[in-house]
């Protein structure tokens, strides 16, 4: 039921039917109160309110709002709220927003008005935005490359085993890639996995996935939304180079006891959420864990039937509000996975953060937010059976808070300025195997700790309508400490093994090596018409942290490197250029974006690199540039019976490594493609109603592959035939193409059949995906293997998903 | 329950089953263009009496069999100032008119170079169009392990052409090893060397047939630790019972003691050859060695150049050590007709020779 409140008396309630046939006459007046405006100067009145959600009460940002002339519109800010300049006359003002029913109220505005509105979910989420936070955004926000996508606004795209997957969605987005078909992570714009900031309530987050990379390891129905800056990166975030993406979880119902659950094959979630004290303490619980083993043992291949696939993950978080303005919340992630595949290798991965968070509003300009966090993660790989099993431990913890003071002078100008401090903690590497006694091996490697502490500062700007600033800056400070050994080397060498002269130890708390250095953080939005914009923005990120591996695919274990005096700090130089065009009223939007990046001290691994169990590692890596560059096309139609987007994207992405000794240097000092380096990604997403209760939506895309070092050649040494392999990342392995289909083909199935009496809140509904419909084995990875009557290795393309994957899965609430 | 809702979660439920995690390997290939013309030079100077040879190639540009080189002027010297020329395809005569052996590549014959331990070599060549390579210098370990092998049969898995997973009965050799109290790299490779003998008018010709049953499996051991181990019960490879094992034969563990550049340099050959494949292997690349181009170091010259300090040992078998029943003569009525070629003239079998070895038994 809506609830529909207006504080003056004028305000009326009408049907499509009755706005159909105001239409003209609204117009007309609409028309000469336009062309009154405009020649006459006549006064304007205000219009302001507040949307929110009457699921939940909670206010709804990025609504649209606008006059349905379409001459005149907003959109709410974060709280929901909403100002709009009217001249007096008669209005049918159009509320709409992806996800809910659209509603359409009369309006007088011979005076000033208050319209606060209650909206309700729609039956599909299927009427109105794909993307939203766009809106005019799209054209009137400040940062360039920032996409903001509800979770409900995916939650009829099509799922790969009815999991709805923020990465998998972001997947679909111009930019963001991924190097194979369940490839760990994501990569944005040609940076590596380890170089984006992922960032859950406000806690970093080191691995992204469950099961290597099928799914990601964030429950859907436990998140409310996620922003990916990929371009501007606001100076308040900072310790990686190349893009941030920032999710937030939901908050539990302050009134009503909640339930939700989605039954799937393979998989089962449950949410649970309400008060604890009425409209002051709330909780929410989620749990998701899958069960597919059983699936396993049905396959006829022996290796896929020896093999174990689990995973597990938790949301728990507490939310008070003291009063209006004080709120408090902790929360708590857990997210848990054992992979094994046959009796060959397996992975055991566990992440773990507890963070609490207070917003404090001193006054309506004035407010305060302060996050804290620990976390952990812990990843084992090992080899189960056989003379040589073992297990290797390796992992990182850490500790951060953050405080940022915000101050809105007024529309015009904001300023935020705040501190971060961390301190990282990774994790000793342990080895442990049985000799042939049965007797335990242990081997351990210690490993670096680090704190970085940061302040930094922004300031959005509007000078004048049609021209807007964002300028800031963060200042961060890192300082590697002890307790560690650091291997010395003769100066003047190479760093290799043979070279080191000894070892430096370090007490503990000393301090090894120190950096610091400046991040100015600048965008600009020159506004052209209504319907029009051209952004730009330079960023510098500065990143201590290093994402190390040598494999031709990330896995779990992969080892996280601190600066230190070997490693220092990686900085990139950002560029970003976007023509922004919104068309019929902001429903469909259309954009064009550049962007260039400049990356310094960039770590490699040297050719034939032992990262594990080494406690000199900088005798495996070395250290070169980057850069990557690219455009990005954007058409995206919001509203309608069809929406979706179409995108393209042409992304290149290189390194060198070019140093005064050959022992450092890479592929002979030429540069060559990153491992992300895939030129052209195109996407198709379209999705349409069936009726009130059925959808349909489709997803295409289509990315080059990604380039690999190949054998091109080999010659003898004696018997033994030794591979020639091409220059680094010399060919690529073959395009990826995927076609997935989804339908939500009712609701209410089982209400009034199975469940007699449900209660009002009860909606159920089954929804059936079809992933990977062109049956295209996309490789998740190309691996060399040699079989027992050949002499050289031959490149097998492993695809995890070689057909269709249809799935089934049943959701409810009440 | 709607009946047609039944009836979709069925159909769905069977299509799961039927094709949910149809994951698969298959081979692929790639269109590599930038790999060609590199030289590979690869050759040795051993410790015993044998032929030392220098081979010189060039990869072809669709991963074909290298072109050789010839006409290039190769010189081997030692840390003692001597210095000898070797000879392109020399020929070795073993004082029959059946077996003048042609040796490809370029051999040192004479008797200025000697291989000694504790020495050390340089290569030297000079191509037809001057570009000049060298070697860094290799040194010859002074020291070798101590050795004692082994055999036993037994079966190992195989998979057949067909896909089908066969049992076959082999004999597996191991290696007992005694390792000195000095830092030691080393090597073992496996080979069997049996006999062939072709029935002639005035006279048989004995051939004596090396392979290399496992050339991807040597076994490769770093003892930099310098600790006088007892390396017990390694096997360093197999070889299928066959009718190679009718007359005497012999199984060989060669051991090859290294210097820790060379030993290296192997490492990163095992690397890349005996790779396990998994998706989560190290990426590839290519083994570069201790050649160079005097002129332009910018030039990844492949192969290497090594001084080797060798031993041999071995384990002579007859037919009477295997069962019977698989171990038939190769040249019999029943067999003449598959190998019709190499029982006609053993010699034509590769890597013969009728060069007795000389751990062969009277």
């Amino acid at each position: 039921m809506n609830k529909i409140q207006s504080t003056k008396s004028n305000l009326t309630r009408i049907s499509l039917e009755e706005s159909k046939l105001l239409k003209r006459s609204v117009l007309c007046v609409l028309l000469i109160l336009v062309f009154q405006q405009t020649f006459t100067q006549n006064p304007t009145n205000e219009l302001k309110g507040t949307i929110t959600s009457a699921t939940n009460g909670k206010p709804i940002s990025d609504v649209n709002i606008y006059t349905e002339d379409k001459k005149r519109g907003t959109i709410t800010d974060s709280k929901g709220h909403f100002k709009l300049e009217l001249a007096k006359g008669i209005y049918t003002i159009i509320i709409d927003f992806s996800g809910y029913k659209t509603e359409k109220l009369k309006v007088d505005m011979s005076q000033n008005r208050t319209l606060n509105v209650s909206l309700s979910e729609s039956n599909v989420n299927l009427d109105e935005v794909v993307i939203t936070g766009e809106s005019d955004k799209n054209v009137r926000g400040l940062a360039i490359g920032l996409k903001t996508i509800k979770v409900e606004e995916i939650k009829t795209l099509p799922t790969f085993l009815g999991q709805t997957d923020i990465v998998k969605t972001l997947l679909l987005l111009p930019g963001v890639s991924s190097i194979g078909e369940g490839a760990s992570g994501f990569n944005v714009r040609g940076g590596k996995v380890g170089q984006n900031l992922v960032l859950f309530n406000g806690a970093q987050l080191f691995n992204s996935s469950h099961v290597l990379g099928l799914f990601s390891s964030f429950n859907a129905d436990a998140i409310e939304s996620f922003d990916l800056y990929k371009g501007h990166i606001p100076a308040r975030f900072g310790g990686r180079l190349s893009a941030v993406l920032d999710i937030k979880e939901k908050e539990g119902d302050f009134n009503t006891i909640k339930f939700d659950a989605s039954l799937g094959l393979l998989t089962t979630k449950v949410l649970m959420q309400g008060p604890i004290i009425n409209d002051k303490t709330s909780f929410l619980v989620s749990g998701r864990v899958t069960y597919s083993d059983w699936i396993l043992t049905l396959v006829n291949n022996p290796d896929i039937k020896n093999s174990s696939v689990a995973f597990h993950d938790i949301n728990a978080n507490i939310t008070h509000k003291f009063n209006e303005n004080n709120k408090f919340s902790m929360s708590y992630y857990r997210s848990n996975d054992r992979f094994q595949f046959s009796d060959a290798f397996g992975f055991n991965y566990e992440t773990n953060i507890l963070s609490a968070k207070w917003k404090t509003n001193f006054n309506s300009k004035l407010s305060l937010d302060v996050n804290g966090s620990y976390g952990n993660y812990d990843a084992t790989s090992f080899d189960p059976e056989g003379f040589d099993a073992f297990n290797l431990d390796t992992g990182i913890d850490y500790i951060n808070a953050k405080g940022m003071l915000s101050y809105k002078y007024n529309d015009n100008y904001t300023l935020r300025v705040g501190g971060e401090w961390s301190d990282f903690d990774i994790t000793p590497e342990q080895f442990q195997q049985d000799d042939s006694n049965g007797n335990a091996i242990i081997e351990n490697i210690d490993k670096e700790q680090a704190r970085e502490f940061s302040i930094f500062l922004e300031n959005d700007i509007q000078v004048f309508p049609w021209l807007s600033f964002s300028l800031g800056g963060r200042y961060t400070m890192f300082q590697n400490y002890g307790p560690y050994e650091v291997f010395n080397y003769q100066e003047g060498l190479p760093i290799v093994e043979e070279n080191a002269t000894g070892s430096t130890v370090f007490g503990s708390g000393e301090t090894i090596q120190e950096y610091s250095g400046f991040e100015p953080r600048a965008s600009a939005l020159f506004q052209v018409g209504k319907h029009n914009s051209v952004k730009l923005s330079y960023n510098r990120t500065r990143q201590y942290i290093h994402s190390v591996t040598n494999s031709a695919s990330p896995t779990p274990a992969d080892l996280w490197q601190l600066s230190n005096r070997y490693f220092k700090p990686q900085v990139a130089d950002n560029y970003s250029l976007g023509y922004f065009h919104n068309f019929n009223n902001n429903r469909i939007e259309a954009s064009l974006e550049g962007f260039y990046k400049d990356i310094n001290n960039q770590v490699e691994y040297r050719d034939f690199a032992q990262l594990f169990l080494n406690n000199q590692l900088e005798t495996e890596l070395a250290v070169g540039k980057g850069k990557a560059y690219g455009i990005e096309f954007l058409l995206n139609k919001k509203s309608g019976d069809w929406t979706g987007w179409l995108s393209y994207a042409y992304t290149r992405s290189f390194v060198t490594v070019n140093n005064p000794f050959p022992e450092e240097t890479i592929n002979n000092g030429i540069e060559f493609p990153s491992n992300f380096d895939q030129p052209h990604k195109f996407n198709i997403v379209i999705k349409k109603e069936l009726g009130k209760k059925s959808a349909f939506s489709a997803s295409l895309t289509y990315i080059t592959g990604r380039p690999i070092t190949a054998i091109g050649s080999s010659f003898n040494v004696g018997p033994t035939v030794v591979p020639v392999f091409t220059e680094r990342n010399g060919e690529r392995i073959p395009d990826f193409i995927r076609l997935d289909a989804s339908f939500t083909v009712a609701e209410n199935i089982f209400k009034g059949r199975i469940v007699k009496k449900p209660n009002k809140r009860f909606k159920d509904n089954l929804s059936i995906s079809f992933y990977n419909l062109l049956s295209r084995k996309n490789a998740f990875s190309v691996f060399y293997q040699r079989s027992n009557d050949e002499l050289l290795p031959v490149a097998k393309r492993l695809s995890v998903i070689g057909s269709i994957i249809p799935s089934l899965t049943y959701n409810v609430s009440f | 329950m709607n009946k047609r809702v039944i009836i979709l979660i069925s159909i769905t439920l069977f299509t799961l089953v039927a094709l949910l995690f149809t994951s698969c390997v298959d081979e692929i290939t790639f269109d590599a263009q930038n790999v060609g013309r590199q030289l590979i030079v690869n050759g040795e100077i051993t410790n015993g009496n044998r032929l030392h040879t220098v081979t010189i190639s060039r990869t072809s540009d669709k991963g074909g069999i290298p072109i050789q080189v010839t006409g290039a002027s190769v010189w081997i010297e030692d840390d003692i100032g001597n210095r000898e020329q070797l000879i392109e395809n020399y020929i070795e005569d073993l004082g029959s008119i059946f077996s003048p052996n042609t040796i490809s590549g370029y051999t040192l014959v004479g008797d200025i170079v000697q291989g000694t331990m504790g020495h050390s070599y340089v290569l030297e060549i000079t191509l037809e169009d001057g570009t000049t390579y060298r070697s860094k210098p290799d040194t010859m370990p002074t020291v070798l392990a101590n050795d004692t092998t082994h055999f036993e049969i037994g079966t190992e898995q195989e998979l057949s052409s067909g896909g089908i997973i066969q049992d076959i009965t082999r004999a597996q050799v191991f290696l007992d090893s005694q390792l000195p109290s000095e830092p030691i790299y080393l090597k073992w490779d496996f080979e069997h060397v049996f006999v062939r003998i072709t029935p002639g008018g005035l006279r048989d010709i004995i051939c004596f047939v090396s392979t290399a049953p496992n050339p991807q499996g040597f076994v490769l051991f770093d003892g930099s630790q310098g600790v006088a181990l007892n390396l017990e019960n390694q096997q360093v490879g197999s070889r299928k019972i066959n009718n190679d094992f009718f007359y005497i034969s012999s199984l060989n563990v060669v051991q090859s003691s290294f210097s820790r550049v060379t030993f290296e340099y192997w490492e990163r050959i095992k690397q890349v050859t005996a790779n396990v494949g998994t998706i989560f292997d190290t990426p590839g690349a290519t083994p570069i060695g201790n050649i160079f181009n005097v002129n332009n170091s910018q030039e990844h010259v492949l192969g290497h150049f090594s001084a080797v300090a060798r031993d041999t040992s071995n384990i002579i078998v007859s037919r009477g050590d295997f069962p019977l029943d698989v171990v038939f003569n190769p040249c019999s009525f029943i067999n003449f007709e598959r190998n019709m070629e190499s029982c006609a003239n053993c010699l034509s079998i590769p890597n013969s020779t009728e060069k007795k070895p000389t751990y062969w038994p009277n």
